[in-house]
Order: C-alpha cells, then structure tokens, then sequence
C-alpha cells in the first residue's frame, strides 16, 4: 500500500495509504481529505478532483488525454502540473507520491 | 423483525406511503423539515431505508444518504427517464438530465467546457451589478421582499447571459418555467400556450445565434466539436429548456431560503458578515441543509435496494433534502455547520448526471450573499406578511418579506432587466 501525501492550500500534510489500482481521487475521498470533493465520482465530468503534482511525480502518470486536458485549462487556478486526480491510478512506484491541493476547486 | 419493533415499522411503511415531494406537510417554521427530521428519524429507527409510497399511482421513496448514492451512482438498474416525477410538460425528453448513455455523454461532452470555474467566472461581475442594481431599487424603503426581487430575478438575469439574451426578458422566463413545472400539473390547458411560446422563443434565439455568435454560453455550445461532432438544431432547443428548467428555479430556492435563514438567524449572519470569506463553505451548508431539488429514477432491471425488491419500469425517488440530514453521513444533521468538514451532500447530485451548473451556482450565489450582506447588514423577517415555502421537485422559501436599515442607493443608473423585475416583482 503506497503512502501518499495530500499537502493543502494552507500547507497542512495528510498522508494517506492507497491501495494499488486505487485512482489517487480514491484515495483522498476514502481519508476525507478536505479540498479533493469529487463530485461526479471519477467520470472527468465534474473537475472537483483538481491537484498539482510537482516534479518528479508528474511523468510518473500516464499523459492527460484531450478531455482532461481540456477540462483541466478552466479550472479555477490551472499550471502546468495540474491533474484530475481521478484519472491518477496508483502504482507501486508512486510510494511518497506528494499532491498539492488548490485553495478551491471552483 | 421482533414484536417490539413491530410499531415502528408500521410507522415506517404508514409514513412512506403517505409520503409525497408535492405536498410535505409544512410546520410552524414554514417549512417541511420537521416533518423531513421525524421521516427520516423513524425510517433509520426502523431500518428502512426504501418504502412504498401510495402517491401518484405509486413509486418507491428512498431517505437514507447511502441507498441515494448508490441508486444515482448505478445507471445501469436505473435510467433517468424518470428525473421528473409526475413529468413535467416538455414534449421531448430535457436534455441531459432524463438522457441516458451513450447519448448523456455525448451532450455533456459538448457543453461540459462552457460551466468550468474559469468560464463562469466571466459572469461574476455581472451578477454583482445586477444585485447592486436589483438593490437600489429597494434600498431606500426600509422593506422588500427579497425573494421576489433578489432571488427570482437574478437566476433569471444569469441565465439569460447565459443564452445572450436580453436580461429584461427575465421576468419570461420566470412564467415560462412556473408553466411547465407547476402550472401545467395543475392547469395544463392554461400552461400550453406559454410552453408554445416558450419553444417559439427559443427556436428564434438559437437562429439569431448561429447567425451572429456571441460571447455566451449558447454561442459556445452551438459552435462545440468534438471530433467533428455537434449539437443538432433539436438538441439546442433542448438544451436552452433544461437551461431554464434546471437552472433557475432551483438556483432561486437556495437564494431565497439563504436568505430567509439569515433574517432569523442573527449569529449565522453575524458571522458571515465578519467573514465573508466563509460565505463560500456556507453556500455549500445551505445546499445541504434545505437541498432544493428532489431527483427521480425509473428501474431499468429488477434489483434489491435497502431490502425491498425494484422492478423493472417501477418509479423511485430519491428524497435528497433528507438524505443530506443522514446522521451516519453527516454528524449532528440539523446543525447549520458553516465549517462542516467533508460536507459530501447530494443536493447538486453525484456521479455522471452530476449537476452542470454546479461551479454557475456555487459562485453565483457567493457573490449574492456577499454583496447583500456588504450594504443590509441588519435586517428580520417582517411578521406582518407571510413568507411562502413552495413544495415540489423543486422547493424553498419563494416569498421572503423583511424589514431593514434603509440605505443609500449606489447608482442612479439602472440596467433594462432590473426595471423589468422591478415591475415583475410589484405583481401581487
Ligand atoms: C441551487 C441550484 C441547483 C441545484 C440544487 C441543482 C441540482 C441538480 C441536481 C440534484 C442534479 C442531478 C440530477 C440527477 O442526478 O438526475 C442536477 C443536474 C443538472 N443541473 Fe443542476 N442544480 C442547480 C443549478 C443549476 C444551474 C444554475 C444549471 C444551469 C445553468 C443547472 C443545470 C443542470 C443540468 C443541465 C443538469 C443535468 C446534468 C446531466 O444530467 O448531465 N443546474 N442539478
């Protein structure tokens, strides 16, 4: 069970165990951790599951497709880095993983 | 079951069949939830999530937060041919909201880009004239009735932004959606000719767009493509119903009863004005707490839900308003928590169907309660007029008379759309 790590806007860590296959979306929801709301469940509909991942763990993701891509540009606060989390699967390699949430997800 | 809870249970299943979204009974409060607290308080006794209900040729009610989840998280057993229930009279199923896949996705997909934060941000300016204006019609007499003048018109102000048209045909649409969602139920005869009008209106909009394209919504939508597919004529038409169908009148109910809590509620608003920062996680309690829509499925497979046996074509309900008052999904349910952490309602709902204007409302009513509470800081409810509770799939508080500190008006300019509500609010 990788340990992830979810730090908010206001810089407070929450470290979290997914389990393997898990969507980092998942994770988060099932630790209710505040900031990642998830409305539509993980369908890329609803973009309330917006987070920044920093190097190196961006790369470590398969590559957003169009929809996500898109729906990620208008979000509230959009970098380069951001990503729905629920499009994250997690993986044996993502042990340490660190997420930034933003300070909203509208 | 043993015999000691055998008169719960028949509290339940009397409760439950007796149950009917269009005619709660209402309390001294003015509002259902007494009633709402006592269904849920003897189904969850009883362990009953899911009942029988004997109304409107018979549907299944389901109270509990979990079976709610799990029905609108499941498309499968469960279509959403039935998010209306009795229908309401539009001749084609609303778009979206009664679709189900692959064509849901399909629509969602082409408009979804359009209700993103950044691009309902564009509208937020907007919405902080229009209240500022909408105010200053009322702001020097001390009283109004700020259901009718501030949350009617401004979901009827937005949307039509939304469809770039005109803002002081508002008060249309206003009448438009009471004809098909109220009027026609009880008056179907006397709805018809506003719905006609309603299509004929639309139909001359979406031409006018596709011809000279905006800035709004609707331009966007008509001009959408994915993988060179676009939204057909028919399609527009629809989308600019579920637009006025599913936007305003739910958007003006959680308006309204915010603001109808608020005169009551001296230390909420105590709060909220010393930090209105927080306004934004109070919105999402008000959703919570007095959730205005009440949403519907037709069973697509036979299925077992909270132990009672669904059968396929059979129609469910699923009572949102007391779902979010779950006590194993919410602690402390009938406390107004404006820091209520991990507030997961169901009020905009969940999964694919998820609400469309969710980021729209969100804001939208952010900045309403923001900007009223910047220039009528003390205010009550004003006891010689009655406030009105309205029931049905949608409901909130609608009639919301106070009594305030008169003020100075801002601006001596006024927007067309504001006149019009103006003159459409001093109906009686
Ligand atoms: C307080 C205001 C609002 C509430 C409480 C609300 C509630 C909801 C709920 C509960 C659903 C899910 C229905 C289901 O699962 O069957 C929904 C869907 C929808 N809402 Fe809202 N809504 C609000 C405002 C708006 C606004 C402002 C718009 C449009 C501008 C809008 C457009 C829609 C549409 C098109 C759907 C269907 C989405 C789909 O099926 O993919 N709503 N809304």
């Amino acid at each position: 069970m990788p340990k992830l790590v979810f730090i908010d806007a206001g810089g407070r860590e929450y470290v979290v165990e997914a389990a393997i296959g898990q969507s980092v979306m998942r994770a988060a929801v099932a630790a209710q951790i505040p900031g990642i709301e998830a409305l539509c469940g993980g369908n890329c509909v609803c973009a309330t599951c917006h987070a920044y991942i920093g190097e190196p763990w961006y790369e470590r993701f398969p590559a957003p497709d169009d929809t996500e891509s898109a729906m990620l540009e208008c979000t509230s606060e959009p970098r380069e880095d951001s990503r729905l989390t629920c499009q994250l699967p997690v993986t044996a390699e993502h042990e340490g993983l660190v997420i930034r949430l933003p300070a909203s997800q509208h | 079951m043993d015999d000691a809870n055998a008169p719960l249970l028949a509290e339940a299943e009397h409760l439950y069949s007796q149950y009917d979204h269009l005619a709660p009974p209402i309390g001294p409060d003015g509002t259902p939830y007494a009633y709402f607290e006592r269904l849920r308080d003897v189904t969850a006794a009883a362990k009953q999530p899911v009942g029988w209900s004997e109304k409107h040729g018979g549907f299944w009610v389901v109270t509990s937060y979990a079976e709610c989840q799990s029905i609108i998280g499941n498309p499968t057993d469960f279509s959403s041919a039935g998010v209306i229930f009795p229908k309401y009279a539009v001749t084609e199923p609303l778009m979206l909201a009664e679709q189900d896949e692959p064509e849901h996705m399909r629509g969602r997909r082409l408009v979804n880009l359009s209700f993103m934060p950044k691009n309902v941000a564009n509208y937020a300016g907007a919405i902080k004239t229009a209240v500022h204006q909408l105010m200053d019609g009322f702001i020097e007499d001390g009283h109004a009735d700020v259901g009718k003048i501030i949350a009617e018109p401004v979901p009827a102000i937005v949307t039509a932004l939304l469809m770039g048209l005109p803002a002081e045909d508002g008060p249309l649409f206003d009448a438009w959606t009471t004809a098909c969602t109220h009027e026609f139920l009880a008056d179907p005869v006397a709805a018809a000719p506003k719905i006609a009008e309603m299509y004929a209106y639309f139909e001359q909009n979406i031409a006018r767009r596709k011809l000279e394209p905006g800035d709004d919504v609707l331009s966007q939508v008509i001009s959408a493509k994915i993988d060179g597919d676009s939204l057909t004529h028919k399609e527009l038409l629809g989308f600019s119903t579920v637009l006025l169908i599913g936007g305003i009148e739910n958007s003006a109910k959680l308006i309204g009863t915010a603001l109808w809590r608020l005169a009551w509620d001296v230390e909420l608003r105590r709060r909220l004005i010393a930090h209105p920062e927080w306004i934004t996680a109070a919105v999402d309690e008000f959703l919570r707490y007095y959730s205005p829509g009440t949403v519907g499925r037709i069973v697509t497979n036979d299925v077992t839900v909270g132990g009672k046996t669904m059968r396929r074509g059979q129609q469910v309900i699923l009572a949102i308003p007391v779902a979010n008052r779950d006590p194993r999904e919410f602690p402390h349910p009938d406390c107004f928590m404006i820091d209520r952490p991990n507030n997961r309602h169901l009020a905009l709902g969940t999964g694919i169907h998820s609400c469309l204007g969710g980021h729209l409302i969100r804001m939208e009513a952010r900045v309403v309660l923001t900007e009223f509470l910047s220039r009528i800081t003390s205010f009550r409810l004003d006891s010689t007029l009655p406030t009105n509770w309205i029931s049905g799939q949608v409901t909130g508080m609608s009639r919301v008379p106070i009594v305030f500190e008169a003020g100075p008006r801002l601006s001596s300019e006024r927007g067309a759309g504001v006149d019009a509500w103006l003159q459409h609010a001093s109906r009686p």
